[in-house]
């Protein structure tokens, strides 16, 4: 079934289509959802939402945007809510002075200086030998800005093409090399400070 | 090896670590569970739209309607009665008359 095809039926409601659709693009848009949130169940029900969406709102899809670009458009929105939103959660919840520690900057874990503390998170994906280099990596891409990580994640995880990010990201192509340029600065910066710290303990 | 040198050796590594990265995958059965969330979101939207439904929205503010008119009527009534009374009180105290009796 080409594309046209699938969005036209998609748009008749034809539930053969969907399962395509899904059956098609679930490991990219888990793959993606999963290097930004960093928690495999929550990753499964981002994924879960992005597909849910994508069959309520593909009666609006249309125009110039390619359907892969539209899902994986949803999905790194849908990504990084559910990430902003667990990072609240962190901020404020816990004690009932957390919100009061926040403020004055005594949160020692989330501090706009904060040394990077390496999640434990393991990418299924990574070949075993460097697991923990890739963990360490992680953490880093976990504390870059929204979009550097973004086009970050898009670009070394998925394989797109800088033109292809231009399309998810609708930003022009000079916007996205200089986002990519400026994560990997980030990345170095971060990662530096992780060795030179690892170098004393 | 400079120290700076070693170090920026480790960043390239720990930056090339994803090379060769697979996909990861969702669990098994990943098109049922999104199914069954489909059907949940479709059920709650149903549930929604039932209960704002025109005719119920209609029903609910008649209700609403009819149950004030009803008390300023009982109300009414009420002030009516006790005017009454008070008018009947006052003919029997100018009379000297038994209230009571008037009521008959």
């Amino acid at each position: 079934m080409d594309v046209p095809q699938l969005i036209r039926e998609l748009q008749q409601g034809n539930q053969a289509a969907f399962r395509t659709l899904v059956e098609t693009y679930q490991s990219r848009v888990y793959n993606t959802v999963l290097a930004i949130v960093q928690h495999p169940e929550e990753a499964e029900d981002v994924a879960q939402e992005v597909f849910v969406q994508v069959y309520e709102s593909i009666g609006r899809f249309g125009g110039d945007m390619k359907l892969t670009a539209w899902i994986y458009r949803i999905a790194t929105t849908k990504a990084l809510e559910a990430y902003r939103k667990r990072h609240a959660r962190k901020r404020f919840g816990g004690t009932p002075f957390s919100f009061l520690t926040s403020l004055f900057g005594s949160d020692e874990d989330d501090g706009p200086n904060d040394r990077l503390h390496p999640a434990d998170f393991e990418h299924p994906g990574v070949k075993l030998e460097q697991q923990e280099r890739a963990k360490v990596l992680f953490g880093a891409i976990s504390q870059l800005p929204e979009q550097q990580k973004v086009a970050f994640t898009l670009h070394h995880l998925e394989g797109l093409s800088y033109q292809e990010i231009t399309e998810v990201m609708q930003a022009s192509l000079s916007s996205v090399e200089s986002l990519l340029h400026r994560a990997k600065q980030n990345l170095r910066k971060r990662l530096a400070g992780y060795y030179k710290d690892d170098q004393w303990t | 090896m400079e120290p700076n040198e070693r170090m920026n050796n480790k960043i390239d590594e720990t930056l090339r670590s994803l090379d060769g990265l697979e996909r990861a995958n969702p669990g098994p059965f990943f098109y049922t569970r999104v199914q069954a969330r489909l059907d949940r979101h479709r059920e709650g939207r149903t549930a929604k739209s039932w209960t704002f439904r025109p005719a119920w929205v209609a029903a609910s503010l008649g209700l609403v309607l009819a149950l004030n008119v009803s008390a300023v009527l009982m109300y009414q009534r009420q002030l009516t009665t006790h005017e009454q009374q008070q008018a009947t009180e006052t003919v029997a105290d100018e009379w000297g008359i038994d209230p009571l009796s008037l009521d008959w």
